[in-house]
């Protein structure tokens, strides 16, 4: 991976570590929401034909219309530059996808589309009243969508015909918001749809307070409603046992999926990207592309390396930055970064210990305290050389890394990784990192999704293109 | 050996270079231009050192004037850092460079090697901080015992885009800095060998050491070293030789701007003071900008150019060649395409009428709501919607986005299906499905508010109060239309409930007339009872930081919330203007870009990129802006512009007045009130800029004052002079006016003078005098010597019910109480600051309602008593901003503290800026994003936003 300018050596050395597991196993051949999974693993079993081509691009007649439009250019205090938008899941329309169709929102003209795949043509839409700024979830048979006006939605996914919907906040007031007339409780954290149970959060400023739900998926009756004074913005995600809420510039929520109890505010540089990968929450892009790692089991943050994005497939992670695609053994790397974390605990302990002794020397003439001092200055010494080699080992963890200009989005079908970049968006040979085949697209290529041998790309432009064999 | 390394030799003997220069010329010299440069490296005419470019080589200027382009941290020039080369002299040394700052950053380097990591500097540097060019250096023997580097600074502020020689001289017992042949600077504080680091980058064009690294951005055509410290004769005759070579700086008038007319076009305007052939060169690669168009002989420049892609960095300057083929040409402008990316060209399609006549009638009453509302932009409510015909006919009429209400599904579904084929819907125009009786919606939001379904069946969709709660003050219109029933005994019945409608005792009253078959009711909000202005950067030219909003306090709720979001503003640490309210709308400084927004409704009226509009440091010297009904007043370099606050068009412009002079000055202060225009010259270089982080908080250089040579008055709408004053050395950050007279502190202290600048320390604190005017004329009212009240950090002066308070602080806070009819002092305080960091020494204090709130004390304007010693507890930097009831102001993100109940609010997930970013005005509180550049991820969200009350509280 490529280092940012102006980072320490100690952050280069961060920039290399990272904790990865496996994906989540998918059964569904299908994309049935964002990023594929609850998890947004990005990773799908069902490979693509070999030679792709495009079938159609279906351009609506309006462009997203993005709630924020990105940060500041530079840091001034800091000296930080460029920074990165920590707040992009409206920037393009995301489209889910059953063997059939594939749907999406729109924050231009408050409507649920749906699509046919083999044509691009829209077969039905729906009116919200609001910006639709989150892709849909699929299961059995119905589309759930949460909008700007503070509704979730479920529609039946063949007709669009509205099925029930649900206000999160009720009795809440519409204002002027993001340029639009929108709820002060909007659902911007999309639908997540696990088993027969809806979740999603409304409510954007902490001060006003909102609400996680779960909800019979069935009929939208309430399994369980928690205020929260949180605010939420990005894709739900969920565990066994938690529920992942990013926070737009600020770092994910843990939640209880049994009854929606704040659990835990992870630590790290923010971001509304966010990938769950058994025992590891990943989430960021930070402020000038970083990538957190946090344990699942304790919520503590273990690892920051470079990165706008990640997917991981098997013993192998794959990470995307602005100027370079990287593969890297996870396996030996987690062993790597956890004992170098253990040892990096240990300093600080020791480091305190060795302020008190210090402390201490100074006020008396000891013999035996200065003997301690010694001790543990040479235990710190002992410590940071280890640290330092095992960074050193940790380098050669990564298996390759290549320029890539494809920055945007990452995903995985099968034997095959796809970029987006500006322009075009890229198949990669996991073992090489050689791009085997590119095409172009309208705009910056910020999403992709597959199903059915289709690949789907959305960009910036809302422009949604469909490649599939030749 | 590389083939680069081959050829530099030949290079230099093709040049005819003899590497053993004389005895007294340079160790080192470089020409940064093609003819000495090969790939990356560019050869020493000495012989000694040839320096090695990273990054990209581009060329620009002139023929005569070619240099190298430094692109902030793109490239930069490295040499060996090897302290037995010649080009590190040991026992004396001169730095000299020619170059032209396009940016400057905090503190950055033309040429040096240096360490400077607080307690560990060594090494020599010739460079600038922030504006200022600047030497330091590290020697054996530092007289001044500190071990550390000594800096000479040049008081004057470069200008960006201008050619310069400068040139730092040591020989061994003294320390100076040459600006363009003259010496600006020197100390004899140092001594002995240069006392150089183990270690260090030895550098052209960034400043890189152990704990810092800057960039500049700007060009480069020569640099040298000598082994002695040239003479002051030896300086300027070098500088003689080669000043004619370079383009000088171009002055036009006003401008240049720069308007989006669209996602992909732009249009660039500027005026000059005679016709002249200025143009334009613009592109996305500095070093080869294309003519666009040449406008011929004119006064009015107006270029547009299309083919803008998204998400790019443009640049552009603009240029004019004399008769005798000189080139004079502005600094580089830069334009951020990104703003604006998201943009749509909304071109509508028909909609489904039923007849001609009936689009006749619908467009007739569009045109005649349009032009009643007098709005162009903001919002439209229209309850009872009907067939969306009206809400078509606005939309397409306008640029107001149309929000309708009614309670059909069917007929919902079926205006909404006609209205997204015409391509407006959710764009232009949303419909709500709801009662009508009861508005879903906040307060206040609304410019225009209808219904269609009233033009059809004379019914009023809800009552007049519920109307009213959502419309718009400060002019928002409430007008319903209603078809006139042709039966006499309809009409009459019709007549009485509308009557009855009308006159219900809570709502205001409104007009009925009746015209043909259409009947209009109408009344037009006024202003919040008990709302208030904020029109100058302390609320009012008298300073007091407190509007005197009645509405303010607790329990306020937002109102909108959206753009401009972080990417157009400035910077949150460098203490920028604050934004002003006027007349319903607010005002809103980013970076180089002025903002109109609606107040209610956060709808942006109108955006100018104005590249030469910058001030920071506000602590120190002013603001830019003061408004006053209707008008924006801003600054920009020597002159005010007249901006029609409704549509941002420059009405008139202004110039620093006689005796000061538009090629020397610049306008500092501004201030409106009752009809004239206050103003200062600043004498050019004088006026904080910064932008690139600049924090301003500490003592030092960023604690000096700007200062003025000249005061004046001007006819706010003529621009015609009423009243000069020229004295001292007015400070800018004391002008008060309030109760007919104008204050201010000068120095009369007669070295300032012969020290010739716009900006000053601790000279400005000799022979101070407390001056007031009379505010009409200018004539003397009184004045007194004003020596105890030190300003180290900063020096404010207030105005509240006669009395003139003096707040200054240096070791503690200074507060003085005088009257201000004769000066006397009433009484004095000192008190300690809470903490010297984060504004704790240069806070603004605010007076409300007899007291003085000065943190951490909070003193009675009477008698100065301090009624508490520990009020605020701020957390963060920033300062207070005041209502009538309410004080708000940073503790972590966005709080207001309700005086009447003593509770406390934090509006979370929002951070402000560092100085004042907060307003109450108009009955809200008004929040522009002003955080931007933090990293502050414990802040969700980076956005402009505006509160109310739910209610309004009577006042």
């Amino acid at each position: 991976m490529g280092i940012p300018r102006r980072r320490t050596a100690g952050a280069r050395a961060a920039v290399l570590v990272i904790a990865l597991c496996l994906v989540a196993a998918v059964a569904q051949a299908d994309w049935p929401t964002y990023r594929h999974d609850n998890a947004r693993s990005g990773v799908t079993p069902e490979p693509l034909p070999g030679e792709l081509g495009e079938a159609w691009a279906h351009t609506p007649r309006y462009r997203p219309q993005p709630a924020w439009q990105g940060p500041a250019r530079t840091d001034g205090w800091h000296k930080s530059d460029p920074l990165k938008p920590r707040m992009i899941f409206d920037w393009a329309f995301h489209v889910v996808m059953d063997e059939q169709c594939a749907y999406f929102g729109s924050s231009a003209d408050d409507k649920i589309y749906c699509i046919e795949l083999a044509t691009g043509a829209e077969r039905w839409s729906f009116f919200t009243e609001g910006p639709v700024r989150l892709a849909p979830t699929l299961m059995d048979g119905k589309l759930y969508v949460g909008s700007d006006d503070g509704y979730v939605y479920c529609l039946d996914a063949a007709t669009g015909t509205l099925l029930w919907k649900f206000q999160g906040v009720p009795n809440t007031y519409r204002l002027p918001g993001n340029a639009r007339m929108m709820s002060l409780a909007p659902v911007r954290t999309g639908v997540l749809v696990d088993g027969d149970t809806a979740y999603f959060c409304s409510g954007l400023f902490s001060f006003e307070g909102g609400q996680v739900c779960a909800l019979n998926a069935a009929d939208g009756q309430v399994r369980w409603q928690k205020k929260t004074n949180q605010a939420l913005q990005g894709y739900l995600l969920a565990s066994k046992d938690r529920l992942y809420a990013p926070r737009g510039r600020s770092n994910p929520a843990v939640f209880d999926r049994e009854d929606g109890k704040l659990v835990k505010l992870l630590e790290g540089g923010g971001g509304s990207f966010a990938v769950l990968v058994e025992d590891y929450l990943f989430y960021g892009p930070g402020k000038t592309g970083q990538i957190e790692a946090a344990s699942t089991a304790t919520n503590e943050q273990i690892v920051t390396f470079e990165g706008n994005a990640l997917v991981v497939n098997g013993g192998i992670a794959y990470m995307q930055s602005d100027r370079e695609i990287a593969a890297m053994d996870r396996t030996r790397y987690l062993d790597l970064a956890s004992q170098r974390k253990a040892l990096e605990d240990e300093m600080e302990s020791l480091q305190d210990k060795l302020g008190e002794l210090e402390k201490a020397a100074r006020a008396q003439s000891d013999a035996q305290l200065d003997a301690d001092v010694t001790d543990m200055v040479r235990q710190l010494e002992d410590r940071r050389a280890r640290i330092a080699e095992l960074s050193a080992q940790m380098g050669s963890c990564m298996l390759w890394t290549k320029p890539s200009a494809h920055p945007y989005s990452l995903i995985m079908a099968g034997d095959r990784l796809f970029a987006g970049g500006t322009g075009d968006v890229a198949a990669i040979d996991p073992k090489t990192g050689d791009t085997t085949w590119t095409a172009p697209v309208n705009g910056r290529a910020l999403e992709m999704a597959i199903s059915g041998g289709r690949l789907l790309v959305s960009t910036d432009e809302g422009t949604i293109h469909c490649f599939t064999e030749k | 050996m590389p083939v680069r390394h081959c050829l530099v030799p030949l290079l230099l003997f093709s040049l005819g270079v003899c590497p053993a220069w004389a005895a007294d010329g340079p160790v080192a010299h470089w020409r940064f231009d093609s003819g000495h440069t090969v790939e990356q490296t560019v050869a020493d005419l000495a012989g000694h050192a040839p320096a090695t470019i990273t990054g990209p080589v581009k060329f620009g200027g002139t023929a005569a004037s070619e240099s190298l382009l430094i692109n902030k941290a793109d490239n930069l020039v490295s040499l060996p850092y090897d302290l037995a080369q010649p080009a590190l002299p040991q026992e004396a040394i001169t730095v000299e460079a020619w170059v032209c700052v396009e940016q400057t950053v905090e503190f950055c380097n033309i040429l040096g090697a240096m360490q400077d990591n607080g307690g560990y500097q060594k090494g020599f540097m010739l460079g600038f901080r922030q504006s200022n060019f600047c030497f330091g250096l590290s020697s054996a023997k530092a007289d001044d015992g500190d071990g550390l580097i000594t800096w000479v600074r040049d008081r004057e502020s470069l200008q960006w885009g201008r050619w310069y020689h400068v040139a730092g001289t040591y020989d061994g017992a003294r320390l100076c800095l040459y600006v363009d042949g003259r010496l600006v600077d020197e100390s004899d504080k140092q001594s002995g060998p240069i006392n150089y680091p183990a270690a260090a980058s030895y550098l052209i064009g960034a400043l890189a050491d152990d704990d810092s690294k800057f960039y500049w951005r700007g060009w480069i055509r020569e640099a040298a070293v000598y082994d002695r410290g040239l003479s002051a004769d030896e300086i300027r005759a070098r500088y003689d030789a080669a000043r004619d070579q370079f383009p000088t700086r171009l002055h036009v008038a006003v401008g240049p701007w720069v308007e989006r007319l669209g996602r992909d076009r732009m249009r660039v305007s500027w005026r000059t003071e005679y016709p002249s052939p200025t143009r334009l060169v613009f592109g996305d690669d500095i070093t080869a900008l294309e003519t666009k168009e040449s406008p011929g002989l004119a006064t009015d420049h107006q270029i547009e150019i299309g083919g803008i892609e998204p998400k790019q960095m443009y640049f552009y300057r603009l240029a004019f060649q004399d008769v005798e083929g000189a080139l004079h040409w502005t600094r580089l402008h830069e334009y951020d395409s990104t703003y604006g990316f998201w943009d749509l060209d909304i071109q509508p399609g028909p909609f489904p009428y039923a007849s001609a006549e009936e689009q006749a009638r619908y467009g007739a009453i569009a045109d005649r709501l349009i032009k009643e509302a007098g709005v162009d932009k903001g919002y439209a409510l229209i309850i009872g919607n009907g067939e969306g015909r009206l809400a078509y006919e606005l939309a397409v009429r306008s640029r107001l986005k149309v929000v309708a209400l009614d309670d059909d599904a069917e007929r919902i579904r079926r205006v909404r299906k006609a209205l997204d084929e015409a391509g407006l819907y959710g764009v232009r125009v949303t419909i709500h499905e709801g009662r009508l009786a009861e508005l879903p919606y906040g307060y206040y939001f609304a410019n225009l508010v209808t219904s269609e379904s009233m033009l059809e069946d004379g019914r009023p969709p809800c009552t007049k109060e519920e109307m009213f709660r959502v419309l718009h003050p400060n002019g928002g219109l409430l007008m319903l239309g209603y078809r006139n029933a042709a039966d006499p005994a309809e009409a009459e019945h019709f007549g009485k409930r509308r009557e009855r409608w009308m006159n219900t005792p809570e709502a205001p009253e409104m007009a009925d007339t009746a015209e043909g078959e259409t009947g209009w009711m109408s009344c037009r909000r006024p202003a919040l009872p008990g709302s208030a202005e904020w029109t100058h950067q302390y609320a009012n030219p008298a300073n007091t930081t407190c509007s005197g909003d009645a509405l303010p306090g607790k329990d306020m709720r937002p109102l909108w919330f959206g753009g401009p979001g972080p990417r157009p503003m400035t910077d949150r640490g460098t203490r920028a203007p604050a934004p002003l309210y006027a007349d319903g709308r607010m005002y809103v400084q980013g970076d180089c870009r002025l903002f109109g927004l609606d107040a209610y409704n956060g709808t942006i009226l109108w955006e100018l990129d104005f590249p030469d509009l910058r001030r920071a440091n506000v602590p120190r010297g002013s603001s830019n802006m003061a408004a006053g009904g209707p008008t924006l007043y801003a600054v920009v370099r020597e002159k005010c512009l007249l901006i029609d606050g409704r549509t941002g068009g420059i009405t008139a412009t202004c110039d620093v007045p006689e005796p000061a002079a538009v090629s020397r000055h610049d306008w500092g202060y501004v201030a409106v009130q009752d009809g004239l225009l206050y103003g200062t010259a600043v004498k050019r270089g004088g006026l904080f800029i910064g932008a690139d982080g600049e924090w301003y908080d500490t003592k030092g250089d960023e604690s000096e004052k700007t200062v003025s040579e000249v005061l004046f008055a001007m006819n706010k709408n003529t621009g015609e002079s009423v009243w000069t004053y020229q004295g001292g050395a007015v400070i800018d950050s004391t002008l008060t006016i309030g109760g007919g007279r104008v204050y201010f502190v000068e120095s009369r202290n007669p070295a300032l003078a012969a020290l010739d600048s716009g900006r000053f320390g601790d000279e400005i604190m000799e022979d101070r005098f407390l001056v007031a005017l009379d505010a009409e004329d200018g004539s003397l009212l009184w004045e007194q010597p004003w020596a105890q009240a030190p300003a180290v950090y900063v020096h404010y002066l207030m105005y509240s019910d006669e009395k003139l308070v003096s707040v200054s602080s240096s070791d503690e806070w200074n507060v003085f109480c005088l009257n201000a009819v004769d000066g006397s002092q009433r009484w004095e305080r000192k008190y300690h600051w809470n903490r010297d960091n984060h504004g704790g020494t240069i806070q603004h204090p605010a007076i409300v309602a007899g007291k003085i709130y000065a943190e951490p004390c909070l003193l009675a304007l009477d008698s100065g008593e301090v009624a508490k010693d520990d009020i605020l507890g701020r957390g963060g930097c920033g300062t207070v901003s005041a209502a009538g009831h309410a004080i708000l102001f940073r503790d972590g993100t966005h709080t207001i503290w309700d005086l009447n109940t003593d509770r406390r609010e934090k509006w979370a997930d929002l951070r402000p800026g560092c100085w004042l970013g907060i307003i109450p005005a108009g009955g809200l509180v008004l929040a522009p994003e002003s955080s931007a550049g933090c990293w502050c991820s414990g802040t969700p969200m980076q956005t402009s936003i505006a509160f109310a009350l739910p209610e309004a509280r009577e006042p």
